[in-house]
């Protein structure tokens, strides 16, 4: 009697030991696969967030352009997902489209919150629109009889406009300016003697004031009046003239 | 056997000096490898990878058209960015092109057959798409400012508008002209020069250019109308006393009211001005007057659009030195004096006169407009 052979085949083994082999490295891929995906995914998300950038700027603009200020809001708000890279664009564009649209507060909100995100040369075009807002700010209240608050404005606009760093005045500080077709430094020396001229007339305004006997206090002169009154209706004009379709009267006006 | 001896020589080294033996006929004893049988009968196993060598099989049509297609749409996208199509590559049309682009892709990706092509595609795909080339196409829009394509008819024909929106232009027309304000400036200048001189002595000389700076019609355009700002006039000689101070703005004062002009006034001066101290100081180095390292007067001749300023920049009143440095460094640009009087006009929104006649032609075709 014998016992029942275990021998296999030579062959046998030899596949066995191919299978053994794609099994184990079948396994080690899908672990690297695994591990791997992390890595993967955040290499993903970073690409899409740059690639997306230049997208949602781009419609920003074009949508300003075109004055679409709620779509070029809509644009700028796509911005602030992730905002990690340069991330005063993503406030300051939304608040430049918002300026644009009329809703000066909400833009002043969002334009100052670009300004402390802002580093080095980004400030200059940040400053000089946040100045234009809270100008026509200004012009706002004015219009509606409030003196006090217009005038308040007005030097708020021209504390922003006369902290601006020297450096915008530089060559660098015009070539990444938004708006290449004007030179920042002559925008920002025009925008300074404009907001001076506003709060001169602002302060030279006469405010309303309570009845009171006409002994105590002598009548300004025709001439003052006349004075007073040029000047009032000439600011008037510039606000006109000035506030047109962009937030004030200085070419730094386009999102991006 | 000498002869088979020769043709042995011959045969391994005749032509061939220098080169190994080769085999003798039927090559050499032990030579053949151990053939071993292809493990073909091996047992079917769950799970595991075919590995049978089958042969390489041609890649099908799904393969083709995934690789075809992702190399044409590259080819759209980089036409599109050169044409500066930017809005194009951003647009609805082209991201539904991309993703049928992909869809197929990955279809032919499950393909054993067209997963090579589709891995190819998918490479063309991840460097060219509508994100990486719409990046680049946004990258040269920005850059060369072009964002008119997506304006309308009817915006780029506002965008062309002469005036100035919000302005009357019959004001413009009826105020005065570029060459009537440049006339009365330098006759201005030339008036407050000769009194000055006259009085206090001074000497001049001339600051800079003129400078025509083009203003926008508030449709996104350039209108027809410029800022005029004035060649500078300024004193050789310092002013440092407060007294001549005040007397020499008292002079022009007297002057800029013989041409027409509202009396002047200080923006530097906290009694009169309209800014508050702080700023005052900020601006002008102080809020006193008698310490201030500028004075800066201004006044106009409204309804007109002349603006004349007259400035003292006094170097006394430099506490820190910061007031020397931004002084020098403006000297470096224009090459006016670090200190002492200037004089100069701006006057915004005017027409030239050689542009009159065109201005009124091109304002024909916006009636309402203004």
């Amino acid at each position: 009697m014998t016992a029942p052979s275990t021998n296999t085949p030579p062959q046998d083994d030899a596949a066995a030991a191919l299978l053994r082999s794609n099994r184990r490295r079948r396994s080690i891929r899908r672990w690297v696969a695994i591990g791997t995906l992390p890595l993967t995914l955040a290499a993903l998300l970073f690409v899409g967030k740059l690639l997306s950038m230049y997208a949602f700027a781009h419609q920003a603009v074009t949508a300003y352009v075109v004055d679409d200020y709620s779509g070029s809001e809509a644009s700028a708000r796509n911005q602030e997902f992730l905002n990690w890279f340069e991330p005063y664009k993503a406030p300051f564009n939304v608040g430049t489209a918002l300026g644009a649209a009329e809703e000066l507060p909400e833009a002043r909100a969002e334009l100052e919150e670009a300004l402390e995100l802002a580093n080095g040369l980004e400030v200059c075009g940040v400053r000089i629109n946040l100045a234009l807002v809270l100008e026509r700010m200004g012009d706002a209240a004015r219009a509606d009889g409030d003196g006090a608050a217009a005038a308040q404005l007005y030097g708020e606009a021209l504390t922003v406009t006369v902290e601006t760093p020297e450096e915008c005045n530089s060559e660098e500080a015009q070539q990444q300016s938004s708006d290449p077709e004007r030179d920042m430094s002559d925008t920002l020396e025009g925008n300074e003697e404009r907001l001076k001229q506003k709060q001169q007339e602002q302060e030279q305004e006469p405010q309303p004031q309570e009845p009171q006997p006409e002994e105590e206090e002598p009548q300004p002169s025709e001439e003052k009046i006349r004075d007073l009154q040029g000047k009032l209706e000439q600011g008037t004009e510039e606000r006109d003239q000035r506030g047109n379709d962009d937030p004030g009267s200085s070419g730094t006006d386009k999102p991006w | 056997m000498v002869m088979d001896h020769e043709k042995q020589r011959a045969r391994y080294l005749a032509g061939a000096e220098g080169a190994p033996p080769v085999p003798p006929p039927g090559g050499y004893r032990g030579a053949r490898r151990q053939q071993v049988p292809a493990p073909s009968a091996a047992p079917p196993v769950p799970g595991a990878t075919a590995t049978l060598d089958t042969g390489k099989q041609p890649a099908n049509a799904l393969g083709w058209i995934a690789l075809a297609a992702s190399v044409v749409f590259a080819l759209i996208l980089l036409v599109t960015l050169i044409a500066g199509g930017t809005d194009i590559l951003y647009g609805v049309t082209m991201l539904a092109l991309q993703l049928v682009v992909v869809a197929v892709i990955i279809a032919s990706l499950f393909s054993a057959r067209g997963r090579m092509l589709g891995a190819i595609a998918l490479v063309v795909t991840i460097l060219f798409n509508v994100a990486t080339v719409g990046g680049m196409s946004a990258l040269q829009t920005s850059a060369s400012g072009s964002y008119d394509g997506a304006k309308s008819d009817e915006q780029k024909h506002a965008e062309a508008y002469p005036a100035i929106k919000g302005t009357d232009p019959q004001q413009t027309l009826s105020q005065q002209s570029l060459e009537e304000v440049r006339a009365q400036a330098d006759e201005l200048f030339t008036d407050i020069r000769a009194r000055l001189t006259a009085e206090f002595g001074f000497t001049w000389v001339q600051v800079g250019d003129e400078d025509l700076r083009p203003e926008r019609n508030g449709y996104g355009g350039e209108s027809m109308l410029v800022e005029f700002t004035s060649i500078g006039w300024a004193t050789n000689e310092p002013i440092q006393d407060y007294a001549q101070k005040l007397d020499v703005m008292a002079a022009i004062d007297d002057v800029v009211v013989e041409h027409g002009l509202w009396d002047l006034y200080s923006f530097n001066d906290p009694s009169n001005s309209g800014m508050d101290p702080s700023m005052i100081a900020k601006l002008y180095g102080s809020d006193d007057p008698r310490t201030q390292d500028t004075w800066e007067y201004y006044t106009e001749n409204y309804p007109d659009p002349l603006r004349f300023y007259a400035n003292i920049y006094d170097l006394s009143h430099d506490e820190d030195g910061g007031f020397r440095t931004a002084r020098e460094a403006q000297n470096a640009r224009t090459g006016e004096p670090l200190e002492g009087l200037q004089l100069f006009v701006i006057a915004s929104g005017v027409l030239s006169e050689a542009d009159r006649a065109e201005f009124e032609q091109k304002l024909e075709d916006y009636p309402g407009f203004g």
